[in-house]
């Protein structure tokens, strides 16, 4: 009988919480802790409440324990806010009700946080000397991968499920799929999601971020022969010191295979498509053969099948 | 009439004349140095011609702390000190060659290595100057070129591998990270033997790595910063990598064993704490600090600072090239939230300097580093206050 009231027990109560019947209490399945957020991370603040769905414990008395200590100042109140424990660590939060009848019932809620970090890894273009993370931009591929850490030996084995902007990715729950790609909608934000599970069915992380999605953004910069490339941008204006120049255009957050096989990619001086004799299309050499002057260069760069794949910039060059 | 005009001239000519006769012989000649003396009060003496010396003595021997090492651009520096010196060997961009410099004296550059490592853009130079290890070009991955000084030859080796990133540590290990698929590996190349070994797997590519120097020390990694997107710290021991509790949106850090100081955004803005990892004691600094412009010293940590907080495209337009900033140096306490103000750098030297790869010298002496707008090698030198006692 026992066994068969902690099955029923356990198929009412939601993941986790467990009610611990006292000894001159009896069976009441519509207490429960409710847990915000459901699955914390170390140090983050948890706020449990007590819900009474029944009724039965009307006017009863409250006391909260953390790991079976009192929590001062949390008596008779229908929730509380505890700090998750570190990784590695468990917190077990109760609640003991004790009505004006003797009657008496605790719920208890274990607390044991899991690191759930989503790496965002955009297949966009950003040049070897860019320290910084290249940014998604619409229509390029982004990589996501999941890590997960509870401090401990959680495993390996587990069924990831991904969306985009509510948009499931593969149209399903993927087991060992701890890495994904997706192609960038055309949103300035991107809300990625993550579930992750036990084979079971346990669900043991839930994740969700906001990514920013940019628009390509095209900067010039000069490259010399002996140091490589300037790390300093060209701003509105350049000046030629020597006879000659080299000026490369470095399309930042252009998608990877757009900016390998670009549909179109242009130099211009003065309005004047130029051609372009270096081996990287992506430079151009300039040669001072006349007198002194101003010359507007432009570029630009694109895809002709996804038309928000491209940049265009220019620069007034001095000679 | 005519006549009368004539006389009056002939007076006023004459009045001038006794004037400047006046002032050319009553003057006196000691005091020739003095031109005007524009109604000063007092005696000659204590005239402009006194204040004048007394404003230029102190400009021409007061000592200089802050100095410009070199006008070469310097890829990649390290202070050696011995029982009878300290110099600084350091690498000289797009050629590779090495050189050393008295951080005290003027103008005592000497070329010790005259191999070229074209386009030579990032180096390192072990802690006794014996080994230097360069990268060529502007690739993301690229092979390394090991020079190493031998009596009075060079020997040169080349590790062929597309490495990333790489430094060297007090063991002469060079240790550098190569791509692998979904991930990068840590390595280490062991310079006498010219082995390698894998030290650690990092699960994803976009890494920026925190190197620890001794062979048993941990690194530290997180994703590569952009302020639009959140990282996360990772420490690495003995291969075993764990998260630590530190992770935000622009998240930056560095990093020596257990002391972390670390900065992200927090309601639009940069902040910045220092972590103990062992205590897990975090303690908030009232000043937003780039890790990327900090290191450890003996006894503090130092950092560089000129306002980058408050850029709202900062880091990212900053690892475009797109703005600078004229860096002031702070030394900062582990135990409260306040920085000792060290200098101004744009006060002290008149340029404007970016502070990028600082390093504190033996006993916290000197501050290294290199100016990011010409990639130039500076030092300052804290001044010696002398004991009050004494």
């Amino acid at each position: 009988m026992r066994f068969l009231l902690a099955f029923l027990l356990f198929l009412v109560c939601p993941f986790g919480v467990l009610a611990q019947i006292g000894a001159n209490s009896f069976i009441n399945t519509d207490l429960t802790l409710e847990v915000q957020p459901t699955f914390p991370q170390p140090g983050e603040q948890v706020t449990l409440t007590l819900n009474d769905y029944g009724g039965s414990y009307y006017g009863a008395s409250l006391e909260w324990y953390s790991n079976d200590t009192l929590i001062v100042g949390a008596t008779n109140k229908r929730s509380v806010i505890v700090t998750a424990p570190s990784i590695g660590e468990k917190v077990a939060v109760s609640v003991v009700l004790k009505s004006s009848g003797g009657l008496s019932a605790s719920v208890k809620q274990i607390i044991a946080p899991i690191y759930s970090d989503i790496i965002v890894e955009p297949q966009t273009h950003v040049p070897g000397f860019y320290k910084g993370r290249a940014l998604p931009s619409a229509g390029s591929t982004v990589n996501l991968t999941a890590l997960l850490s509870d401090g401990g030996s959680l495993g390996t084995d587990f069924v990831y499920t991904w969306s985009v902007n509510e948009d499931m990715l593969e149209d399903g729950p993927l087991r060992g799929r701890d890495k994904i790609s997706f192609v960038a909608p055309q949103d300035k934000e991107l809300f990625i999601s993550l579930q992750v599970a036990r084979p079971s069915g346990d669900i043991i992380a839930n994740r969700s971020i906001y990514i920013a999605s940019m628009r390509p953004e095209l900067h010039f910069y000069e490259v010399n022969a002996l140091y490589g490339v300037e790390t300093r941008a060209i701003k509105k204006d350049f000046t030629m010191i020597g006879n000659s120049a080299t000026i490369k255009a470095e399309p930042y957050y252009l998608d990877s295979q757009v900016f390998n096989r670009p549909d179109l990619l242009e130099w211009k001086i003065n309005s004047a498509r130029v051609p372009n004799q270096s081996g990287n299309p992506y430079e151009l050499m300039l040669e001072k053969t006349g007198t002194a002057g101003k010359a507007r260069m432009e570029f630009h760069v694109r895809s002709t099948l996804d038309f928000l794949q491209g940049t265009r910039g220019e620069f007034n060059i001095e000679l | 009439m005519k006549r009368s005009f004539y006389i009056v001239g002939i007076i006023l000519i004459v009045i001038l004349v006794v004037v400047w006769l006046f002032l050319l012989f009553a003057n006196d000649d000691t005091k020739s140095d003095v031109y005007n003396r524009f109604g000063l009060e007092g005696s000659p003496e204590e005239g402009i011609f006194e204040e004048v010396i007394d404003a230029i003595i102190p400009d021409v021997f007061q000592k200089q702390y802050l100095r410009q090492l070199t006008t070469k651009r310097v890829v990649g520096y390290t202070e050696v000190v011995t029982a009878s010196s300290t110099l600084v060997y350091f690498v000289e961009g797009g050629t590779g060659h090495v050189y050393t410099i008295d951080p005290m004296i003027e103008g005592s550059e000497t070329r010790i290595s005259n191999i070229t490592v074209p386009v030579a853009t990032k180096a390192v130079v072990s802690t006794s100057g014996q080994h230097v290890v360069v990268r060529s070009g502007n690739q993301t991955e690229a092979g390394l070129t090991v020079l190493t000084r031998n009596g009075e030859n060079i020997e040169t080796y080349t590790l062929d591998e597309p490495t990333r990133d790489f430094t060297i540590n007090s063991n002469n290990d060079v240790l550098y990270t190569i791509s692998m698929a979904g991930g990068l590996y840590g390595k280490s190349l062991d310079l006498e033997t010219k082995t390698t070994k894998t030290l650690f797997e990092i699960p994803f590519k976009e890494a920026t790595v925190v190197w620890g120097d001794g062979p048993d020390d941990s690194h530290y990694v997180f994703p590569k910063t952009s302020r639009y997107l959140e990282g996360y710290l990772y420490k690495i021991t003995a291969g075993k990598f764990t998260r630590t509790p530190i992770s935000g949106f622009g998240l930056m850090a560095q990093a020596v064993n257990n002391q972390v100081i670390h900065t992200k955004i927090q309601n639009n803005s940069f902040s910045s704490t220092i972590t103990d990892l062992e205590t897990n004691y975090s303690q908030p600094l009232f000043l937003a600090f780039i890790p990327e412009k900090c290191t450890f010293g003996v006894g503090a940590t130092y950092c560089a600072e000129g306002g980058q907080a408050t850029d709202y495209g900062f880091p990212d337009n900053w690892y475009r090239g797109e703005v600078s900033f004229t860096d002031s140096l702070w030394k900062v306490s582990a135990s409260d939230t306040g920085a000792d103000f060290v200098v101004n750098t744009l006060e002290e030297s008149g340029r404007e300097i970016d502070v990028v790869n600082l390093t504190a010298g033996l006993d916290d002496l000197f501050l290294y580093f290199n100016n990011r707008n010409d990639q130039s090698l500076w030092v300052y030198e804290f001044p010696v206050i002398a004991n009050p006692t004494e």
